[in-house]
């Protein structure tokens, strides 16, 4: 069986719960501080991505995202584990599987469509 | 990453005599986020880059992963060769500045070439304090020093990727058992994890009373010392090296200011780095050990600037000025000097000091001021500690805003912490959540809850 490890945190105090994972922040300080080079915000698309072959597990990103929504991933090599935004999927893997259909998957207006992150850190 | 492309070298020449529209001095994070920041706002002007290094680029934190053979020579570069091209950025290697001009605005590197510029950035880093040491049978010398302790064979600093791989070489090549470690901090303390799990034995000697003396607490510090002893390493505290004993050039063992004698084949002296502004003529730039610099990261010279582990600027936590000598802030600090010299206008914020360091397998992550008595005014501490777990969390209040944190154990979510020192946020009515194991953006104040998630169609 393999473990997996959600890039969308729940946080619950009693019946209230919360969801949260990465803004891909404008000015991301996970990026600043990403000693490896690994972690990098796409130009175009705004996407910040962790590249799990350049990441050393530092932790540095971890130490500095405001969010807390950066985790530790030590089920092989460790590395840091984030929210990709699903890039390469047609509908993100948390808004497929939400059973109470919380999480919606929808497009910003369409001059901002294609950039995310606009809200800074 | 050795650079196999040294014809872009000279691509120009200085011969030429014309003005470089922007000089960077330093080739890491500072350096390099102020060029890709001067790009991005300039595509036309001329950006030269000089390092004194042999290197196209390397993480400086990441060469103790290189001596424990978690990454190659391949990986260790944070940028690669494409940065260079797609930023035209002019990079000089092997090029090491020995003095400034700030009234007439050149400087002169030590092969005697001379560049003129209109924006200068000095972000030369740091270099490694080597104490004065008595040595016995070097013959031409009694003591070492900064100037004379690549002479002997054996005596290493730890700052750079050459420093890396000479260390490693010479491991190999004299078959090294054990090896001693002058000083209980990071780097002393990676260097000593990346040994151990080569087999090596370990002897750390620290002057203060415990390791890390001045990033953690004495619980924290106890923790890690605790893990390293157990994994085979010495630990000699309240002590250091009296005199070195040198035999056919190379060191054979040391006394310890205790009066013990030690054999050692390969010494390494990782007591601390200072900024590295040897280059620069006493008067001639605002200094104290760094440059001083401005919220807007300029010298006390105009179109001079200057950045990284090189300066002592705003300190968010004192609100003086500090040398802060970490890579998040290097790459800040680069960023908002490089905008800067482009003719923009960005203010660098501040910073202070966080670390996050893992060390036989504890995660450790610490942040602000963490050493402040308990005693002091308007200083409140809340601890959760079982040693048994190697588990710790230390939060320190001052005036109901965090000023410090110490995570040991369980580093998840460190950085709600450090945003909310940045911040400055009152935490008085969340303050018996503040130190819970699984403290979230929930526990948080609401109006610092709405400031971080807002937008839109999001509410809480």
């Amino acid at each position: 069986m393999v473990d997996i490890l959600p890039r969308v945190l729940v946080e619950e105090i009693g019946y209230n719960s919360f969801a949260i994972q990465c803004r891909h922040c404008s000015d991301a300080p996970c990026v600043e501080a990403c000693i490896s080079g690994a972690m990098q915000k796409n130009k175009n698309t705004g996407v910040v991505t962790c590249n799990e072959d350049k990441c050393v597990g530092c932790w540095s990103c971890i130490m500095v995202c405001p969010y807390g929504v950066i985790k530790r991933d030590l089920s092989g090599k460790k590395i840091a584990s984030k929210c990709d935004l699903c890039i390469d999927e047609e509908i993100p893997v948390c808004v497929q599987n939400c059973p109470n259909e919380a999480l919606k998957f929808m497009d910003k207006d369409a001059k901002e469509k294609n950039l995310v992150g606009n809200k800074g850190g | 990453m050795k650079s196999k492309n040294n014809n872009r070298k000279n691509n120009k020449t200085f011969e030429d005599n014309e003005t470089i529209d922007y000089l960077i001095i330093g080739n890491s994070a500072a350096g390099l986020a102020a060029a890709e920041s001067i790009r991005e706002l300039d595509r036309a002007g001329e950006i030269i880059i000089l390092t004194a290094e042999n290197y196209l680029n390397y993480s400086k934190p990441m060469i103790t992963y290189f001596l424990a053979g978690a990454v190659n020579l391949d990986m260790i570069h944070f940028k690669d060769e494409k940065f260079y091209t797609d930023n035209r950025l002019d990079i000089r290697l092997n090029t090491r500045v020995k003095s400034i001009d700030t009234n007439k605005m050149f400087l002169i590197t030590d092969d005697g070439k001379r560049y003129e510029f209109r924006k200068l950035l000095i972000a030369s880093g740091g270099r490694p304090i080597i104490p004065k040491i008595k040595v016995v049978g070097a013959g031409s010398f009694d003591f070492i020093d900064g100037t004379n302790y690549e002479k002997v064979g054996g005596i290493f600093t730890l700052t750079n990727l050459e420093d890396a791989i000479r260390v490693k070489n010479y491991i190999e090549k004299n078959d090294i058992k054990n090896i001693s470690i002058l000083g209980g901090g990071l780097i002393g303390l990676k260097a000593a994890e990346a040994f151990l799990e080569k087999g090596i034995d370990i002897n750390i000697i620290e002057l203060a009373d415990r390791i890390l003396a001045t990033t953690f607490d004495r619980e924290a510090s106890g923790i890690i010392e605790r893990k390293i002893k157990s994994a085979g390493s010495n630990i000699y505290r309240n002590n250091t090296i009296e005199e070195i004993y040198i035999e056919s050039g190379k060191i054979t063992g040391y006394k310890l200011k205790d009066g013990r004698k030690m054999e050692c084949s390969l010494l390494i002296i990782a007591v601390g780095v200072n900024p590295d502004a040897s280059f620069i003529e006493s008067g001639s730039l605002d200094m104290v050990k760094g440059i001083i610099v401005d919220d807007h990261m300029r010298t006390s010279v105009k179109n001079i600037y200057a950045a990284g582990d090189v300066v002592e600027g705003p300190d968010m936590l004192s609100g003086g000025k500090r040398n802060i000598a970490i890579w998040p802030l290097a790459v800040r600090q680069g960023t908002a000097a490089g905008v800067n010299m482009a003719g923009r206008n960005k203010r660098y914020g501040g910073g202070f000091f966080m670390n996050s360091v893992e060390l036989l397998g504890i995660p450790s992550i610490s942040m602000g001021i963490t050493n402040i008595g308990e005693e002091a005014e308007g200083i409140e501490v809340l601890r959760d500690f079982d040693a048994d777990r190697n588990m710790y969390r230390k939060v320190i209040i001052k005036n109901n805003r965090i000023i410090g944190v110490i995570l040991i154990g369980n580093i998840e979510r460190a950085g709600i912490y450090s945003g909310l020192i940045r911040n400055e946020i009152d935490i008085s009515s969340v303050k018996e959540n503040i130190s819970r194991e699984d403290f979230g953006i929930i526990h948080l104040p609401t109006d610092y809850k709405k400031h971080l998630v807002v937008g839109e169609g999001i509410e809480v």
